[in-house]
Parts: C-alpha cells; sequence; structure tokens
C-alpha cells in the first residue's frame, strides 16, 4: 500500500532521472540551480530583516540625490 | 602509591566494570588533567603581573561595538557620522591613503555627496598641452587627501612624530577597536611619580604610557547633523566604526556569506556522515562463519 506507492515512487525516479548519465547530470544541475535560489532568496530576505536599519539601502533615502 | 589509591577508589566507584574500563577511565581523567592544568598555567602566564606592564599598555575593556559580534554588521549610519569626525578633526594630522571618495559612495554617502566632498579639495593632475602640471578639483577617483606630502613633512610638523596613516589601523593595532577607542578617550593625569616628558602626553593604554598625540576627542568638538548627541564617548564611538570599516570594508558582506557557507557546509557535512554509515552497514554488520563438514576433525595445536 504505502510502502508499495514509495518502492514505486523510488523506482520511478531512479528510472526517469538516475538511471542515464545525461538525466542524472541534468539533474543535478537543475536541482543546484532551483536550491541556489530558493536558498539565496529565503536567507537574503532573513538577512536583511535582522540587519533593518543598520544598512547603506536602509538609511539612504534620508538622502535623497538632488534630482528628486 | 597516590595513582594505587586513585585507581582502587576509580574501581569502586566502577564496580562491575572491567579492568579495561578502570583503565580507559584513569587514562581520561589522567588527559583531562593535563589539558586543565596546562590551559590554566598559559593563562596565569600570560596575564601574570611583571615589573613592566606599563610597556604593554593598559588592556581595553570590551566595548560592544555591534561588528564585533559573530553576525554583527556595521551600522552605516555611524560610518557616516565617523567619516565627518576623521575629516574634521583626524585629517589634519592623519592620511587615508587607501581610502577613495568612490569607497564612500554606497556605504556611507550618496554619490552626488562624496563627488561634492572630493570637489572642495584640489589635486595636481597630469601635464596639460604645455608640459605644465596644474591643479583642479577632486573628483571621485581621487583618494582622501592627505595632510603632509612625505614622513618628513608630518615629522617635521610634529615635532619628530610621525602620525600614522589610519587606513588599517584597527586590523593593525593589538586590541582593535577596543584599544583605538580606549585611547582616544583614555587622556588622564598621569600617576604619582610618573614623569611624561616635554611634549608627550600619558594616555595609559599607550604602550609606554607617553604618546605624542594630544587629546582630540571633546564633548562637542563635532557637530552631527542627524542630531545624534555628540558627547566625546560618541563621537570617539563613530569615528573608530568609521575607521573599522576603512580596514574591513568588506566585513557585512563576509559575514552574510560566512553564515550561508557555514550553513550548507554543515548540512552536506551532515549528509555526507550519514551516506557513508549507510553504504558501510553492510560491511560493519556481516557476520563470517565457518561450518564445518560432518566428519571434520578439529585440528590440535602440535604438543611440545
Amino acid at each position: 500500500m504505502v510502502s508499495g506507492f514509495r518502492r514505486a515512487l523510488g523506482s520511478f525516479t531512479y528510472r526517469t532521472f538516475f538511471k542515464k548519465e545525461s538525466t542524472y547530470f541534468t539533474t543535478v544541475i537543475a536541482s543546484g540551480v532551483a536550491f541556489s535560489m530558493v536558498f539565496n532568496t529565503v536567507f537574503d530576505k532573513y538577512w536583511d530583516r535582522k540587519t533593518a536599519g543598520l544598512k547603506w539601502d536602509d538609511i539612504k533615502d534620508r538622502y535623497a540625490p538632488a534630482s528628486e | 602509591m597516590f595513582s594505587r589509591i586513585a585507581f582502587n577508589s576509580l574501581k569502586q566507584t566502577t564496580r562491575g566494570a572491567s579492568k579495561t574500563t578502570g583503565h580507559n577511565a584513569l587514562l581520561g581523567l589522567s588527559v583531562a588533567t593535563a589539558i586543565g592544568s596546562g590551559a590554566g598555567l598559559y593563562y596565569l602566564d600570560k596575564n601574570a603581573a611583571h615589573a613592566n606592564m606599563e610597556a604593554d599598555g593598559l588592556h581595553p575593556a570590551d566595548h560592544p561595538f555591534p561588528q564585533k559580534n559573530f553576525l554583527g554588521t556595521f551600522d552605516h549610519a555611524s560610518i557616516r557620522r565617523g567619516f565627518q569626525v576623521f575629516k574634521e578633526v583626524c585629517s589634519a594630522c592623519h592620511s587615508l591613503d587607501l581610502i577613495y571618495w568612490r569607497n564612500l559612495v554606497g556605504v556611507a554617502y550618496t554619490e552626488e555627496e562624496a563627488r561634492d566632498m572630493a570637489a572642495e579639495f584640489e589635486y595636481k593632475d597630469g601635464p596639460n598641452d604645455t608640459g605644465d602640471m596644474f591643479m583642479r578639483p577632486g573628483k571621485l577617483t581621487d583618494p582622501i587627501p592627505a595632510p603632509y606630502a612625505n614622513e618628513e613633512a608630518a615629522r617635521a610638523a610634529n615635532a619628530g612624530a610621525l602620525p600614522p596613516d589610519l587606513s588599517l589601523i584597527t586590523k593593525a593595532r593589538h586590541g582593535g577597536v577596543d584599544y583605538i577607542y580606549s585611547l582616544l578617550t583614555g587622556y588622564c593625569d598621569p600617576p604619582a611619580g610618573v614623569e611624561v616628558r616635554e611634549g608627550l602626553n600619558y594616555n595609559p593604554y599607550f604602550p609606554g604610557g607617553a604618546i605624542a598625540m594630544a587629546q582630540n576627542i571633546f564633548d562637542g568638538v563635532v557637530e552631527f547633523e542627524d542630531g545624534t548627541p555628540n558627547t566625546a564617548s560618541q563621537i570617539a564611538k563613530d569615528v573608530v566604526t568609521f575607521l573599522n570599516w576603512a580596514a574591513e570594508p568588506e566585513l557585512d558582506d563576509r559575514k552574510k556569506i560566512g553564515v550561508k557557507a557555514l550553513l550548507i557546509f554543515s548540512t552536506l557535512t551532515a549528509i555526507a556522515l550519514w551516506a557513508k554509515r549507510n553504504r558501510w552497514q553492510t560491511l560493519k554488520t556481516r557476520k563470517i562463519v565457518f561450518n564445518p563438514p560432518k566428519n571434520w576433525n578439529k585440528p590440535t595445536p602440535p604438543k611440545n
């Protein structure tokens, strides 16, 4: 039942992504790119919240350029 | 004798444990004692009182600069105020050769502000069409101007003492930001019996006690545009933060990338450890069994 589904899912994953070297390589690169995008976005949002008010971007609005 | 007493008492407490466990426990205890006493003796030696402590300078206190924390970054408003202090107070004698006007853009000033500040100064520029050098107003690509043309001029104007360049001073002095801050705010009268010769000033934090620089940071020497109260300690804190930025401009990015690296590498290490143990499970749990045939006589060792 559930173990059958897990076995089928594992088998599907292996056959589609891991069996051929070309698809394996593509999977590695694609998941790396996806992880990198997600991780960086989430972490940068967290870091910006942690350093709110300290960075230049947070205080630059006080010194608006003459053109505005 | 004491080792036997120790071993027997250890055996009492670990009654039922094997002799090997007792030996291991005693070994562990000895190693812990050796390391503990070694660390203690090292600490005592480093912090021992000796006759010439004045030569080391008074150890500065641990001040809560936000960028000192493991995950702490600069307060850029403080960097901006600190540059104002440097420009108005310190740049009369100290150079900042490694910082250019463009380095301030996006850190403490907008591009227009930096350009306007640079234009207040004159710089000598290359030969013109008739072959003469000429003076022109500063650009973003120019360095923060130095007060003296060379070391000899600096020494001549300061009674033989050279005001050091401050671009890397927080990294170049033992004690870092704490030392610079304590030095700037630590001027006091010398204790009874200590003589400071004419021209020098007493500062307990300076190695040797006698520094050529007089006190320059007082209450109200600088007026801050953002209305921060200009006490001497606030002025010193801001200029030290600016000098720390000048020495370590990459600090904000370094800590951000560092946290990311620690997160990812620790995760990968944990995965690697698990994966190794997973793959080795079959080998580590295998059993090798010898099933002798039915009519097998167990060989006996030869009697000698």
